[in-house]
């Protein structure tokens, strides 16, 4: 509950903050993410710096505990943009044709199988031992996707595991009190995981030669409606991350205010491993990784196995064709934008 | 006479349920009054229930998640009345057992069976026995309550008749206290049934394997709200079923009060 009126309350500063940057008429955007998360950061930076103003624009941010909620909120039209996982983002897609416009991070990394301390090791040399045990995760998530990502590199199946879903404060909760030995979460959960009750990473989604991203999403009838302010939207965030690249220092104080006010205390060195190991994509970047050039982008084909992750689940009967809802017409309009493009690629 | 009246009683409440159906097709498929992502269409449930039934759902099929669910309710209740019952009738019969037992209660009552959850996670963990003892919350305090009731308000008439006539305390508990309080003992184990289901659903929510309260989750977790409604009918219609073994036990229990 602290968390959530945190969220709130960093969600009014954001946009307060927003809001008094500018003298200029502008316009409002709806903005949803998750607090404290890595990719959420650009949110909070651009706020701070005052970049949205800059573009004529003004956020209003939906703050959701989880991506299913931020989903299903899309049916009410809570939000026009936004940032979320890419299982949530994928679900959105086939559930109301959400758009998936761009990537937030390669989150690989940052989503891992953990085991307590005391039963790390042997599972580390032993993965076969895995067998038979229960695994604590959210169902659902980019986080349940690299454990079974995990399970089969190590010619393990879902029926071989007992997996039991439940929140990630819920996992933490029942790691750190000895009720459950294998985890599934994401980051920040990892590190306070490894901070607080000495659980080890035994396989992320990397190891497991799964690429787990991070979707930039809007809905169908607000990038139909207003296109210019979804490049606009796309033009800031990309900003704010080449501006954190390059500034880490600063990145990171910032990084422990946002990570603060979500609820999240993690250590320097932990935020550090974030900007390490969750590599993020410039215009150019995203204009490669989703172009369809020479047939299906990459991006199509890691959203595709997320799909195919959530037919195999059960969730969808039939995942939803990536050229549906996957698109880089906005990234393009700011590529074609002089204006755009150049304050995209701005690193102060 | 009756079975003309209860005939006519059952062709209206079919006419009802057909109605609704009709109804349901006509504002969700045919008109689009309302639309499917907000309430499912007719066939999308059906769709879904031969999904779970005949794929699975939910890490298993329609018939696991019901047997699960209802082994847990019955676990929960079955304990739970173990201990109310008899609790209740000791405190409606002494009343040094109700000074000693009362206050006790009354300061456990108020609590809300979910917030048992946390806490019955750390004592018992994440299997079954800690969702079982939060049923056992729930249906404990209506056994307790309706049977102390149920002795208190048993005509003193009897009482006095028992005692002027010698019979021994086992005697007494047997052939009067217990018939005495009985309908109002079923009273309560309606109530503990029904409580049974509505925290069944809220504790098969963290951790379960199976269960309709873990169909209904996961159905949340999916934005299924086809499946979603299946879990509801599932849930509806075991604790529909079990009520309906109950009241075949209090008759059977209560000849006496078959009209």
């Amino acid at each position: 509950m602290v968390r959530q009126l945190r969220s709130i309350a960093v969600g009014i500063t954001l946009a307060s903050a927003a809001f008094g940057a500018g003298a200029q008429q502008l316009t409002e955007i709806k903005v949803s993410y998750q607090p404290a998360l890595y990719w959420s950061l650009p949110f909070y930076v651009a706020s701070e710096k005052g970049w949205w103003a800059e573009l004529g624009l003004k956020p209003t941010y939906s703050i959701f505990p989880a991506g299913v909620p931020q989903i299903a909120a899309s049916a009410a039209k809570s939000w026009d943009v936004g940032g979320t996982g890419s299982v949530p983002a994928v679900l959105g897609a086939a559930r109301y044709h959400l758009l998936t416009i761009g990537l937030t991070n390669d989150e690989s990394v940052g989503n891992a199988l953990l085991a307590t301390g005391a039963k790390a090791e042997g599972f580390i040399k032993n993965p076969a031992s895995i067998k038979g045990q229960t695994i604590v995760l959210t169902a659902n998530s980019t986080g349940d996707y690299a454990v079974q990502s995990c399970l089969a590199k190590w010619g393990l199946k879902k029926a071989d595991v007992t997996v039991k879903s439940m929140g990630q404060a819920e996992v933490i909760s029942a790691m750190s009190s000895n009720n459950a030995d294998l985890g599934g979460l994401w980051a920040p959960n990892i590190y306070t995981l490894e901070e607080k009750a000495g659980a080890r990473v035994i396989c992320s989604g990397k190891d497991a030669g799964a690429i787990v991203p991070g979707a930039l999403i809007v809905r169908e009838e607000f990038a139909k409606q207003q296109p210019q302010d979804v490049a606009k939207f796309l033009a800031v965030y990309l900003r704010a991350w080449k501006w954190l690249n390059a500034n880490r220092k600063e990145g990171v104080d910032l990084m422990k205010k946002f990570y603060e006010v979500g609820g999240v205390t993690i250590s320097e060195a932990s935020m550090n491993k974030e900007f390490d190991t969750r590599p993020t994509y410039d215009l150019a970047g995203q204009l490669k990784i989703m172009s369809r050039a020479g047939g299906p982008s990459q991006v199509d084909g890691w959203m595709g196995k997320i799909g195919d992750f959530m037919k195999s689940t059960g969730t969808l009967p039939e995942p939803p064709a990536s050229a549906k809802y996957i698109t880089d017409e906005y990234m393009k309009m700011v590529e074609r934008d002089p204006k755009l493009k150049e304050f995209a690629n701005k690193a102060n | 006479m009756a079975g003309a009246t209860s005939g006519r009683s059952g062709v209206t409440g079919a006419a009802t349920v057909a109605a609704l159906l009709v109804a349901w097709y006509c504002l969700t498929t045919l008109t689009q009054t309302i639309s499917t992502t907000r309430f499912p269409a007719p066939l999308e449930v059906w769709q879904a229930l031969q999904q779970i039934t005949l794929q699975g759902y939910a890490d298993a099929k329609l018939h696991v998640h019901i047997l699960h669910s209802c082994k847990l309710v019955l676990y929960g209740f079955l304990a739970a009345i173990a201990a109310g019952v008899p609790l209740g009738l000791l405190m409606g019969w002494s009343r040094k057992a109700e000074a000693l037992i009362n206050p006790a209660f009354l300061l456990l009552r108020p609590i809300p069976p979910l917030a048992w959850i946390p806490l019955a996670i750390v004592w018992l963990g994440l299997d079954d026995a800690s969702k079982v003892l939060v049923i056992w919350f729930a249906a404990f305090v209506p056994s307790v309550i309706n049977s102390y009731a149920g002795v208190r308000n048993i005509d003193p008439t009897l009482l006095e008749a028992a005692r002027m006539l010698g019979i021994s305390r086992s005697m007494l508990v047997r052939e009067v206290l217990v018939p005495g309080a009985a309908p109002s003992i079923f009273t309560g184990l309606r109530l503990s049934l029904q409580a049974c289901w509505t925290t069944l659903v809220a504790g098969e929510l963290i951790g379960a394997i199976a269960g309709l309260g873990h169909v209904l989750y996961q159905g949340s977790l999916d934005i299924f709200p086809a499946m979603i409604l299946v879990g509801m009918v599932g849930v509806a219609v075991a604790g529909g079923l079990m009520t309906k073994a109950l009241e075949w036990g209090e008759q059977r229990a209560m000849p006496w009060r078959q009209a």
